[in-house]
């Protein structure tokens, strides 16, 4: 009964994060939307590593746990830093009256999958650091 | 996979309420913020590695 109270509690945040997250992006164009995004990515990343160095100082986190930590991150890492590359590069040229509908799509659209791939390859580090806790 | 997105789903809600009022601000920052250029954005890139946090 506490554990599915519990999950409600977790659920009801889950949403009211969400509507936060949209409230971010709310009446922005594409490209502060998606900013706003990565800047939350990265205090994610942030937050996510210092709790696994806390762990870490309090004993509960083996070698082999923290090379995973480590492996995740890095994963993390790079990905986070080649949307915002992208990113910045759409930017810098989409105001350029050279630049081409197709050269922006192209652009656009290289942002669109690293964002992706950023989503995905971060839920391996955000929940592998949650599994941990959750076992403290 | 699908469980690893949930736990990540829970986890950033745990991380506004964890890490609070430090958190909310860098949202609330970047919600207040009109137009991003480039240097801004680039500015938003990680670079403090894994291994440094456990060098600690």
């Amino acid at each position: 009964m506490k554990t599915i109270m519990r999950r409600k509690v977790q659920l009801c945040c889950a949403v009211i994060m969400l509507l936060m997250i949209a409230g971010c992006g709310a009446g922005a164009n594409y490209s502060n939307q998606t900013a706003k995004s990565l800047a939350i990515s990265k205090g994610a990343y942030e937050f996510n590593m210092e709790t696994a160095n806390s762990l870490r100082n309090q004993g509960l986190i083996s070698d082999s746990q923290k090379a995973k930590i480590v492996k995740y991150a890095n994963i993390y890492m790079k990905a986070h830093n080649e949307a915002v590359d992208a990113l910045a590069d759409y930017v810098e040229v989409k105001d350029l009256p050279e630049t081409t509908p197709e050269e922006l799509a192209a652009k656009k659209q290289a942002v669109e999958d690293l964002y992706i791939s950023l989503a995905v390859k971060s839920a391996d580090l955000v929940g592998y650091i949650r599994q941990l806790r959750r076992n403290d | 996979m699908y469980i690893s997105t949930i736990d990540a789903l829970l986890a950033l809600v745990e991380l506004a309420l964890l890490r609070g009022p430090r958190f909310v601000q860098q949202i609330m920052d970047a919600k207040d913020k009109k137009e991003w250029t480039a240097d801004e954005i680039r500015a938003l890139k990680i670079y403090k590695t894994p291994e440094e946090y456990f060098d600690k």
